[in-house]
């Protein structure tokens, strides 16, 4: 309920009960130093999950620039976004890295533009960001993919510190800046996250984008100075607190290549929270797409979708607004899944250090509980600060994993003996199949264990051989692309959704897949963790079965598709109302 | 010497903070004291004089101390280091003096002294420590505390203090060391198992701070504020069942512990028991009137009740009091703002 104090008792010791008092009132939770539980190295058993950077041998060399080293004002912190996409229609997921920029090059008009890999089928990646058209110059952060046009090819919205941009995709490797005549310049504002999903379900993508602060870069806060430009006591870069939010977008698409801005209609995030991420489910099941948005330093905003084209924003009350004791946290990134096996969508929150990361669970009645200390996901996560995260089922078994990118905001902690380090090693949380999870970062191969300064997370199955790989983004740094190397002999599906009715996306599609004794229920999505967008296919670990017994796609539509049986290992497309339009062959493990 | 010389300092203070103990203390320590001077020895005739002139000063100064008679003390300290400037003994006496009536500024600059003048007594490190401490000063206390334990390594009290102002200034894997050198040294150190155990929790380590907070209790079950430590820690690691067994305890030896409360009003609604939280949580917000946090349980336990009109008057509070509450730094941690 409060900070845990360092308890005392009076007359225990020679020490005044001042000295105790004292002793007692000013103590903080502290922080562990980048070092693992003494017995994070002893259970080894049972870890088959490996992961290898393979970054420099993929052909990755983007660099993520932004702002300066010291990081003396808030936007140098927040860059990192990544999507995972087929931009191309080719059937292999491709990259592209949003870039940011330094205050004297945005001045100055220098470029620091995002990057394009394109994937060669064979583990490697070309960067085509040159001939692609995305190439606009500002200090972008995140990305969100989505068909907004229904055309059969993922279109790109990045957002930036003024702005953001919409890419249409031109169906031959390049992209043109449609934003204008989209009406989704979000002008003025510093974009995040942002995230495609269709909440009225029209059967087109409509366009969400948190905003965080209104930022006036010809009056920066001055580092250091002032009350909400510290941490724990010493100078840092200041905010969120201390200066104006900026209220978050809300784009309805028209259908005609344009939007509407139905921010104030909907009364969508009236009180300019500090927007970080973004998040569409549909977490009561009424097969109407939901919104969560993580923000910073405020409470995180539920709308629940009243399936009439309008929200109520039930967070407080859902338990998903608040830390488990009610108290304002500083949200970063957000996935869902159904990582019990209810049938019920379930949410995972990365927040700041000295505080725990949230897995809540769905309790099936609109309400949540936050279970991050009874599933081993919360302690270890108080020393670090969360950006991206990502469920994934890394070991296929049928139980979703976590991985979360982690890095301090503040260099400055370097240069103090606070147990807190400015680079921080990512986790990866095995799910023990009961309820709980287990951190096996540093079991899972070398690259894990070295420390980074994280920010986003995407996952994908980038060479097509039925194991979902993780890539993360670095601050001021080069990307990591973590392939995945666990080696077993446990199965899989994965599902790429075509929506004819419904968005050709098919996201909100609700996929319902049973194999064996495991019943596994997912919803489409491309957008979610920080500022990333993933591998928009469903890949379902379905560990010793080979067979597939059913799947049942519940389109955004509310038609319903029944298909199956069907062999595992494959990739099936289902289009809607047609069920499976192709299977695919897969490369060996 | 008869009792170690680190703990004189903290004898004198005890005596005044444990009515109970007080003769006891007293004449103890004024033996250890007697028994430090006479080991001294060896000195000329004239030497003799001075030097019992100075023991008497210097007991009589520290029955002073003892008696509560602060003024006379102080009075006698300054007359005493004009006389014997060069005696360690006398300026940490009169620093002594100057602590037990909040001259903090004073206590440290006579400490110092006894300090400069006699670098081989862990004592004056030690009560140095102590004055820093109280004021909060955890970085010049744990420097003091460091002297204290090179000159005395056997001095468990030390290790704990030093190890907790380690974890005062955020060092906590020093701070675990600490706490367990203390325990090596005095299994049965007063909480050092507790201390440690915080240290541990304090890093999501729950099942080693499990652990020691139950060792603390095996040899301290009445102590209500290790118990509820252990029931907030099985809260949090998700074994409810225990977790109510000693928040029940807690909340039971202390009736003014909030968090205590709180946390029991927790545990019944993991157990699904929603209509004895309410009780659990209204008693914390009457301990606790401008925290929130009962406020929201309450409301979330009153909205699975179906008790709209009490759920909704619990929002609202619960909103009125987040905003009332002040905020620190630039980023919210969940905790206390």
């Amino acid at each position: 309920m409060t900070a845990r104090l360092f308890l005392i008792f009076l007359g225990f010791s020679c020490l005044s009960a001042s000295v105790w008092n004292l002793i007692s009132a000013s103590a903080q939770v502290t922080h562990a130093q980048q070092i693992l539980p003494k017995d994070a190295h002893s259970s080894t058993a049972g870890s088959a999950i490996s992961l290898a950077d393979v970054t420099r041998a993929a052909g990755i060399d983007f660099h993520l620039t932004c702002g300066s080293l010291e990081k003396h004002y808030i936007m140098e912190t927040m860059c990192g976004g990544v999507a995972v996409f087929d931009y191309d229609n080719d059937g292999w997921m491709d990259i592209y890295f949003v870039n940011g920029s330094t205050l004297d090059d945005l001045r100055a008009g220098k470029c620091h533009t995002g990057k394009l890999y394109h994937n060669n089928h064979d583990g490697t990646y070309t960067d085509v960001t040159a001939r692609s058209g995305l190439t606009h110059c500002g200090w972008g952060f995140g990305v969100a993919v989505g068909d907004y046009d229904n055309d059969g090819w993922d279109d790109l919205y990045v957002t930036y510190l003024n702005g953001g941009i919409l890419y249409h995709n031109n169906y031959d490797g390049t992209f043109t800046d449609v934003t204008a005549k989209a009406g989704v310049g979000n002008t003025g504002n510093w974009g995040t996250s942002a995230a495609f999903g269709d909440y009225d379900n029209d059967g087109k993508l409509d366009l969400y984008v948190a905003n965080y602060v209104a930022l006036d870069l010809e009056h920066l806060p001055a580092f250091g100075e002032g009350p909400f430009c510290q941490y724990r006591g010493i100078p840092v870069s200041c905010g969120p607190r201390g200066l104006k939010g900026a209220r978050d977008r809300l784009y309805h698409n028209n259908g005609d290549g344009t939007f509407t801005d139905v921010t104030e209609k909907l009364n969508i995030d009236p009180d300019s929270y500090y927007g970080l991420g973004v998040l569409w489910l549909d977490y009561d099941n009424d097969g109407c797409l939901d919104l969560y948005v993580a923000n910073d330093s405020s409470p995180s905003l539920l709308y629940h979708n009243n399936c009439h084209g309008g929200f109520d924003e039930v967070g407080a009350q859902a338990g998903v607004a608040y830390s488990a004791d009610g108290r304002p946290q500083a949200g970063m990134g957000i996935d869902s899944a159904d990582y019990d096996h209810d049938g019920w969508p379930d949410i995972v929150k990365t927040n700041f250090s000295d505080d725990s990361n949230n897995l809540y669970h769905n309790d099936r009645d609109g309400t949540f509980t936050d279970m991050a200390g009874p599933a081993g996901f919360g302690p270890i996560s108080i020393p670090y600060l969360g950006f991206g995260v990502k469920f994934a089922d890394l070991d296929n078994d049928g139980w979703p994993d976590i991985f979360v990118a982690n890095g301090h905001v503040n260099p400055q902690v370097d240069q103090h003996s606070f147990g807190v380090t400015y680079a921080e090693r990512p986790f990866l949380f095995r799910n023990l199949e009961d309820g709980k999870f287990e951190e096996i970062g540093i079991r899972t191969g070398a690259a894990l264990s070295r420390r980074y300064v994280g920010r986003g997370a995407a996952v994908g199955d980038f060479e097509n051989r039925g194991a979902e790989d993780v890539l993360m983004t670095v601050l001021d740094g080069s990307p990591v692309l973590l392939r995945n190397r666990t080696a077993n002999t446990n199965h899989w599906i994965t599902i790429k959704t075509v929506g004819t009715q419904s968005n050709r996306d098919g996201f909100g599609a609700r996929v319902r897949v049973k194999a064996g004794s495991l019943v596994h229920n997912a919803e489409v999505r491309a957008n979610s963790s920080f500022e990333s967008a993933s591998d928009p296919r469903l890949h379902f670990g379905v560990g010793a079965a080979q067979t597939i017994d059913h799947i049942t796609v519940r389109w955004p539509s509310g038609r319903v598709d029944e298909i199956g049986p069907e062999s595992a290992d494959q990739e099936l497309i289902i289009k809607e109302g047609q069920r499976i339009i192709s299977r695919l062959p897969k490369k060996p493990r | 010497m008869g009792i170690s010389p680190a703990l004189i300092g903290c004898l004198l203070l005890l005596s005044s903070l444990v009515g109970q103990s007080r003769a006891t203390l007293v004449a103890f320590n004024h033996r250890a004291m007697l028994d430090d001077l006479h080991e001294e020895g060896g000195a000329t005739s004239t030497e003799q004089a001075n030097t019992e002139s100075l023991q008497s000063a210097r007991e009589t100064l520290l029955h002073d101390l003892q008696a509560g008679r602060l003024d006379e003390a102080i009075e006698l300290g300054q007359n005493s280091v004009v006389r014997w400037p060069r005696d360690a003994e006398i300026h940490h006496l009169l620093g002594l003096a100057y602590f037990k009536t909040q001259q903090h500024s004073l206590a440290t600059t006579e400490l110092q002294r006894a300090e400069g003048l006699d670098r081989t007594n862990a004592n004056f490190p030690f009560d140095l420590a102590l004055v820093y401490l109280d004021q909060g000063q955890y970085s010049p206390a744990a420097s003091e505390l460091e002297k204290a334990t090179k000159l005395d390594r056997n001095n468990a009290l030390a290790h704990v203090l030093l190890g907790r102002a380690y974890q005062n200034t955020n060092r906590t894997l020093d701070a675990i060391e600490q706490f367990r050198e203390a325990i090596k040294l005095d299994p049965d150190v007063r909480l050092g198992h507790y201390d440690l155990g915080f240290a541990y929790a304090s890093l999501g380590r729950n099942s080693e701070a499990i652990s020691e907070y139950e060792k603390e209790i095996e040899r301290h079950p009445e102590n209500a504020t290790v118990v509820y430590e252990l029931g907030h820690l099985l809260l949090q690691t998700g074994d409810w069942k225990s977790a109510l067994k000693f928040l029940e305890q807690a909340t039971q030896l202390d009736r003014q512990n909030a968090d205590a409360f709180y946390d029991l009003g927790k545990a019944r609604m993991f157990l699904g028991d929603h209509t004895a939280a309410v009780p659990a949580f209204e008693r914390s917000a009457e301990l606790k009137p401008s925290d929130p946090s009962p406020h929201y349980q309450l409301a979330r336990a009153f909205d699975r009740l179906g008790e709209r009109d009490d759920s909704r008057r619990e929002w609202q509070r619960f909103n009125d009091l987040s905003k009332a509450q002040p905020q620190r730094g630039g980023m919210a941690s969940g905790q206390s703002q």
